[in-house]
């Protein structure tokens, strides 16, 4: 009796705080007078695809590119606050970051292959990380192309350069090099945004099916799509947090009347 | 007065400037060509010169032209390699920025014979290194530096951002960007300068009269302490003694030379920055 209760604890907890992969708690973000970022506290749940949607200009782009510490080249950034991924606080300045970012991966918005072959391209990140053999090489090649379902495309020009793939290819070629150095995060910036309908769908596509092995951190200014895919979503605006939460709640049954007007109307007055 | 008519203006201003480029390009090269060819032969490239000049060819005067910009070139561009990847990748403060500019481009607008004094007074007279070709060498590598610096930071800086995020977001440090995916993309723009700084050096005279070069009774150096005779400063020599007409068709045809040398160099730089022209458009 005493062993069930304790476990059905565990399990209610489990059902209402799925665990944060990513977590920021008083983070902001200056970029010398502008204050980008304001006061963000938020979770990301791991083994989830978390939307974060929000008008232009909001700071959406600022905080994915945070949590890999992309941003760091900028000139007149500062941060302050913590970012943690898997507690550690990421913001360390003695974190590697290159490390980071073998673990945390990102695509960004606009598809930039290397001027080398597909599988060059593949191949880019992971083979810096560590020696590979020619039999590895392979298998990561064809393993990572059938991941983002561009193997039956390009198997039988695998040295061609990339950039004779179309850009919704291009973009999925992105997306294989960055598995191929196995992340447990990806961080995407609107990847989609500069896709014809189809291709985007397409890419859409392939991020569903990589929910089940990563964590997903997907930026995008269309509704629609944060609808389809998100499990988890946050509404950014004007630098800070309106409202987090699962996807259905906030857009059913939202707290704020700001995240109902921008879910439905796309307006936003903040 | 009509658009058209200012529109005819303008193009027929506009043939003006290049028709009158050319004709002067063309008379000068006309000219040396002309005057050059007659001094011409297998003897006269591969034999040495007597008699100040006068006499013989220019074999010790090409290897020597060769050897200083050669060794310059070696000396040169790693530095300026070094240089243009610390501007474009390392310098984010504008204000040290601008000032790397200020001191490029007064490097660049340095007169060429003040290099000359410069080298002859530290090298020769403080250091006491003597008259020596590595010294000449030295003075041209500096003289280069601008030059490959500049094209290699503007390929560099031409390189999208997109490129240097997604290669740090696989995980490569900022070393591994800069030699993986930046310094392929634009090492023909660093050689483009490489070539025209080359073409630049090889015809300088002033920088290296003074502390490289003796004017008669040189062969190969065997040691970096020794002079050499180049093309230039052998023009010079031969110049000063216009009334003997022998040692005229030597000075022409060594110009001659001296212009096939420089092309051979420029033609390489328009072909590499050809070459990356249409690798970017791939």
């Amino acid at each position: 009796m005493k062993n069930t209760s304790s476990l059905k604890i565990i399990h209610s907890k489990a059902d209402t705080e799925p665990e944060a992969i990513l977590k920021t708690s008083g983070f902001n973000v200056w970029i010398n007078d502008a204050h980008i970022l304001n006061d963000i506290n938020i979770t990301i749940p791991k083994n989830k695809i978390t939307c974060i949607v929000g008008p232009s200009g909001s700071g959406k782009s600022t905080l994915v590119r945070s949590f890999n510490r992309i941003n760091d080249d900028i000139a007149g950034i500062k941060n302050i606050g913590k970012v943690q991924f898997n507690n550690n606080d990421i913001l360390n300045p003695e974190t590697d970051t290159a490390l980071l970012r073998s673990k945390i991966g990102m695509v960004f918005q606009k598809p930039c292959v290397f001027p080398k072959s597909i599988a060059a391209n593949v191949l880019f990140g992971i083979q810096y990380q560590r020696k590979l053999s020619e039999i590895e090489r392979l298998e990561i090649v064809e393993e990572n192309l059938k991941a983002v379902s561009l193997w039956k495309e390009v198997s039988h020009r695998l040295n061609n350069p990339a950039s004779s793939l179309s850009l919704g290819q291009q973009q999925r070629l992105c997306i294989a090099r960055t598995l191929a150095v196995k992340p447990e995060v990806i961080l995407m910036d609107e990847p989609t945004s500069s896709l014809d309908p189809v291709s985007g769908r397409a890419v859409e596509e392939t991020i569903l099916k990589l929910k089940e092995k990563y964590t997903l951190v997907f930026v995008t200014h269309n509704i629609q799509q944060a609808e389809r895919i998100a499990d988890h979503l946050v509404f950014l605006c004007d630098a800070k947090i309106i409202e987090q939460g699962p996807v259905n709640k906030l857009f059913q049954n939202p707290e704020n009347s700001r995240t109902k007007d921008y879910l439905n109307n796309e307006f936003c007055d903040c | 007065m009509t658009r058209n008519v200012k529109n005819s203006i303008f193009k027929a201003v506009s043939w003006f400037a290049v028709l009158a480029c050319f004709s002067t390009l063309i008379f000068l090269f006309g000219v040396i060509f002309l005057n050059g060819i007659p001094a011409m032969s297998l003897d006269f490239v591969a034999s040495r010169s007597s008699n100040f000049g006068a006499e013989g060819g220019i074999l010790y005067q090409i290897s020597g032209s060769i050897l200083i910009v050669a060794v310059a070139a070696l000396l040169s561009f790693p530095l300026a390699i070094g240089t243009a990847i610390f501007k474009s990748e390392y310098l984010n403060n504008k204000k040290w920025d601008k000032f790397s500019d200020i001191l490029i481009f007064g490097l660049n607008g340095i007169p060429s014979v003040v290099f000359g004094i410069f080298g002859l007074i530290l090298f020769v007279n403080i250091l006491g290194f003597g008259i020596s070709w590595f010294v000449g060498s030295i003075i041209l590598g500096v003289m280069m530096l601008p030059t490959i610096t500049l094209t290699t930071f503007q390929s560099l800086n031409s390189v999208p951002i997109i490129y240097r995020e997604s290669s740090l977001a696989l995980g490569l440090n900022k070393w591994q960007t800069i030699t993986k995916v930046l310094l392929p993309q634009s090492y023909s723009g660093a050689i483009t300068g490489l070539f025209i700084g080359l073409a630049r050096a090889i015809g300088e005279t002033a920088p290296i009269m003074f502390i490289a070069t003796a004017f008669s009774g040189v062969d190969l150096p065997s040691g970096i302490k020794e002079p050499v005779s180049t093309l230039p400063t052998h023009i010079l020599a031969l110049a000063q003694q216009a009334t003997n007409p022998q040692a005229l068709e030597n000075a022409w045809g060594s110009s001659f030379v001296l212009i096939l040398l420089v092309m051979l160099f420029s033609t390489s730089a328009l072909f590499i920055r050809k070459r990356q022209l249409s690798h970017l458009q791939l």
